[in-house]
């Protein structure tokens, strides 16, 4: 390949990636301006809201207990060998449990959950109804397929992240709790659990676990959306098209919540960023 | 709405719809292509365009509503067209439209009478309106009351009849029709034309795109003029109305 094409391949590249970016980006402005917006909320979107958080939150509730429970009891299983191996003190476990799983855990599966149940569902519908021609129908009967459609799932999805991490959050503690009575590796009481984890609430962690699952769960939500809306005219599409907005979806979620980790603790490894 | 109460202070007959020039080349095969035509709709006032029945309008409607732009040319709505990126404008405009769509017309993730009322409900008409538009069309239809299942359970002779009730729903400025009495029995074009009467005495403007040459347009108490497609033209068919296309 000569340096010219080279070049040409990598702009290419760059410039398409900053594209998708501003149109994510583009997208979440829209949204979060028509949801502050009153008169958008007209009683169809109400509903449309309604029933999406129906769907992505409350329905996903299970999913995310049963995902938190696992991981829970997979922590206090790695928590335990380190007890063994390094000679970790139990105290040192309740801390550890914490961090791990307010900052990093807890909203990852809360975004796992939500993509794997709405996100990919969301693009379905989205690439379906305009295959069919039903975002033309809602046009031309004056309702913005933005208000109507990609805004309330845009909203509820971010809603839904936040508030799914949090019972995932409290499902891995539950359970890491009896996990590591059950193996011997926590020996305080529930109460002297509790408050070792409360003492252990730092600034960073709220300022981290707000964001990350705000800034995820809309980036995961735009992305489907975007995708659903990108298919061209053939329902033979729609399955490839969904396929892709889960995994670019997932894709964004790790890399947010890698650049939210460097950002707000200001760290890679031991190297402190700059 | 200031476009609204201009609308209404206008003179008897204001014009509706404007099209200057326009060419549409379709995206498919079938669609209706048209090089540079004029056209004009005033209040009250019926008009309809034959077309060859292998002809899809739907490409020609979206046009008209601003969705769709043409290759050239200029299209008005109350004296307004479709340019800009003023959207809620736009919005606002095509929510004075009402269409019966050739094709896909229906949200199928909502219950027909859902369908029905979404653009009232979501452009804050009173539901007691509402339901009264609503029960005023279902008497004149002969409908007891509105379906209420999924689109995809409802036969397409109900569908359509849904249809013609949504597209007539308050008080639109005009009407769209395309091939409106697909699917029914003959004993419904006497219905459907004393509903377009009515329109046509609210002084709704319609504009009825159709393949048929059957249909007794005598009927309609109202003016009218007919005009047919012929190579990308339209072209006048009854001289006594005056059309402005030859």
């Amino acid at each position: 390949m000569r340096p010219g094409q080279l070049v040409e391949v990598v702009g290419g590249t760059v410039v398409r990636r900053c594209r998708a970016v501003a149109s994510i980006l583009s997208l979440l402005w829209a949204s979060f301006s028509l949801a502050f917006t009153p008169r958008s909320w007209s009683q169809p979107v109400r509903n449309v809201m309604a029933r999406q958080l129906l769907f992505t939150g409350v329905d996903g509730t299970w999913a995310a207990m049963r995902f938190g429970a696992a991981v829970g009891v997979l922590l206090i299983v790695q928590a335990a060998l380190w007890v063994d191996a390094i000679g970790m003190t139990t105290e040192m476990i309740a801390p550890m449990l914490w961090r791990v799983i307010v900052r990093e855990v807890a909203p990852l599966l809360a975004c796992l959950v939500v993509i794997g149940r709405s996100g990919i569902a969301i693009s379905t519908e989205l690439a379906t109804m305009r295959v069919d021609g039903e975002l033309e129908v809602l046009d031309a009967q004056g309702i913005d397929p933005m208000t109507s459609l990609v805004m309330p799932r845009v909203t509820s999805m971010v809603f839904s992240v936040f508030c799914l991490a949090l019972i995932t959050a409290t499902a891995m503690i539950l359970t890491g709790y009896a996990g590591g009575r059950a193996v011997g590796v926590i020996r305080v009481s529930f109460v002297g659990f509790i408050d070792q984890l409360v003492g252990e609430i730092d600034t960073l962690d709220l300022l981290f676990f707000v964001p990350k699952t705000i800034v995820a769960g809309a980036f995961a939500a735009a992305i489907c959306c975007l995708d659903g809306l990108s298919v061209k005219a053939t329902i033979t599409d729609v399955p490839r098209v969904s396929a892709r907005a889960g995994i670019r979806a997932l894709g964004a979620v790790f890399i947010i919540s890698a650049i939210l980790s460097i950002l707000i603790y200001g760290r890679i490894l031991i190297f402190e960023v700059i | 709405m200031s476009l609204y109460k201009a609308f209404d202070a206008k003179s008897e007959n204001p014009l509706v719809l404007q099209l200057q020039g326009v060419t549409l080349r379709p995206d498919f095969e079938s669609g209706l292509e048209l090089q540079e035509v004029d056209l004009e709709l005033n209040a009250g006032e019926l008009l309809t365009i034959q077309v060859d029945a292998a002809t899809r309008t739907r490409s020609f409607a979206s046009m008209i509503q601003g969705i769709l732009h043409p290759e050239s040319g200029i299209v008005r709505f109350l004296q307004q067209d479709w340019q800009g990126s003023d959207y809620q404008r736009h919005f606002w405009q095509r929510s004075l439209i009402g269409r019966v769509f050739e094709g896909q017309a229906w949200i199928e993730n909502l219950n027909v009478d859902e369908n029905v009322t979404l653009a009232a409900r979501h452009h804050g008409v009173q539901v007691s309106d509402i339901t009264s538009s609503i029960q005023h069309w279902c008497n004149q239809f002969g409908v007891d009351k509105l379906a209420t299942r999924r689109p995809a359970f409802v036969a397409p002779a109900t569908l359509q009849i849904h249809q013609w009730i949504r597209a007539f729903l308050g008080n639109p400025k005009l009407v769209i029709l395309e091939t409106p009495l697909q699917y029914l029995a003959k004993k419904w074009v006497k219905v459907f034309l004393a509903a377009v009467s009515e329109l046509l005495n609210r002084g709704t403007a319609v504009l009825w795109l159709d393949s048929r040459t059957d249909l007794p347009f005598c009927d309609v108490v109202g003016p009218c003029r007919h005009l047919r497609v012929d190579g990308a033209k339209l072209k006048t068919i009854n001289a006594g109305h005056g059309g402005d296309n030859e």
